[in-house]
């Protein structure tokens, strides 16, 4: 997946959550949309305690009538070129990953 | 129960534990308010262990998902997709059959043996088409693989959105992280149980890190120890090679996907991740530690 369809994505699953989008209006923060050609596109501040949902989600939307398996090109490598983790500070550490 | 201390706080979820951590203490109240409304909002939409859950009273047929799920169902079936089946949502029907039919603590400490019958029908045969969902007869969905991810990314990133300030949530080990990170990056400390070799890395503002485990969520029949990462390709628990595996990528479904993929690879995990690009880090049964990709070399918590 490509930096812009994982940014795509992103504000996808974002619209999706309806109280949370209340709430982040409630900030004075506009919301994106997902529209039915994968395009993102700012709906702009909701009523505080409104639930805003988009009417389609994800990048298989509706519109074009494909399935999911045929709609993503594939990659073999989608890391990006400075590393996620390197070595840690002295400061003590404020999260654990761990199975659950 | 709940614990609020200055730029932390953590809570209890889904059996496991969360926590949210903010860069400015001014933030965290507004920050957890976000959060816990958007848990509860994926609960209501995948929860398995919930009758009134969205995802329970989907039937075989097409159905029209709520946004959420279907951004939810949408995540899983690119995780699938991206693992090559590896990571596949239409386990549910197999971890009923393992006996993981309800919340972990819930579970009998022992009962009859298993007796494996049934095969995984594959993320293929389900379809997704905007929030049109095509399930076919006997495939039982479980977005647990990813919706804990999923969850931590679009809350981290809506928190920090909304409120301005550097958010970590945690969820069951699942870490995400958006906008900017404390300086010194974000310290992490990667260590499954209490057993397990521990060391701390610092994770770089907007990436994520998530483990899976075969020590954890862990349960018996007839006597055999069963666990809960299910490979799609024999319907039983993966062959339990690495007692955990801890990637970080740029998003925690990309990283939840690369662990749980690991662990069903079993032998094969560290040249499959290596091959993808990843960072990562595998603990295996005799508690030794295997590094792939640009993980930083072992370093004590501080």
């Amino acid at each position: 997946m490509t930096p812009l369809q994982r940014s795509r994505r992103l504000q996808t699953g974002l619209a999706g959550l309806g109280i949370v989008g209340a709430l982040g209006a409630s900030f004075g923060i506009g919301q994106a949309a997902h529209t039915g050609h994968g395009q993102v596109a700012s709906t702009g501040t909701t009523t505080p305690g409104s639930h805003h949902r988009s009417g389609s989600t994800g990048l298989r939307s509706g519109s074009t009538g494909r399935t999911h398996e045929h709609q993503r090109a594939r990659s073999t490598s989608t890391q990006p070129s400075s590393p996620p983790v390197s070595a840690p500070s002295p400061a003590a550490p404020q999260a654990t990953t761990s199975g659950s | 129960m709940a614990r609020d201390v200055g730029s932390t706080y953590d809570f209890e979820i889904w059996s496991t534990t969360g926590r949210v951590v903010v860069t400015e203490e001014r933030g965290l109240g507004p920050v957890v308010e976000i959060v816990r409304a958007g848990l509860t909002e994926v609960e209501r939409a995948c929860s398995r262990f919930r009758a009134d859950s969205e995802l329970s009273i989907l039937t075989p047929g097409t159905s029209r998902l709520s946004p959420l799920l279907a951004d939810l169902v949408a995540t899983a079936l690119e995780s699938a997709e991206d693992s090559d089946g590896l990571v596949d949502p239409t386990v549910g029907g197999a971890m009923q059959e393992l006996g993981y039919d309800r919340s972990i603590e819930l579970l009998p400490a022992d009962g009859a043996p298993i007796r494996i019958v049934r095969s995984v029908p594959g993320w293929r045969r389900v379809r997704l088409d905007g929030a049109r969902l095509e399930l076919p007869e006997g495939v039982v969905l479980d977005l647990g693989a990813t919706a804990k991810a999923r969850a931590a990314d679009l809350l981290a990133h809506r928190a920090a959105e909304s409120v301005g300030v550097g958010v970590l949530v945690e969820l069951g080990g699942d870490i995400a992280t958006g906008g900017p990170a404390p300086d010194g990056g974000w310290q992490v400390t990667v260590r499954d149980t209490e057993d397990d070799p521990a060391c701390q890395v610092t994770l770089s503002a907007g990436s994520a890190v998530a483990t899976s485990s075969t020590v954890r969520r862990t349960w018996q029949r007839g006597g055999v120890r069963l666990h809960h990462v299910i490979d799609p390709r024999t319907a039983a628990p993966a062959a339990p090679v690495w007692r955990s595996v801890t990637v970080a990528a740029t998003t925690c479904v990309r990283a939840n996907t690369a662990t749980t993929a690991a662990v069903v690879l079993a032998l094969d995990a560290p040249r499959w991740l290596s091959d993808r690009g990843y960072t990562a880090r595998l603990v295996d049964q005799g508690h030794r530690v295997v590094r792939v990709g640009d993980w930083p070399a072992e370093t004590a918590v501080a």
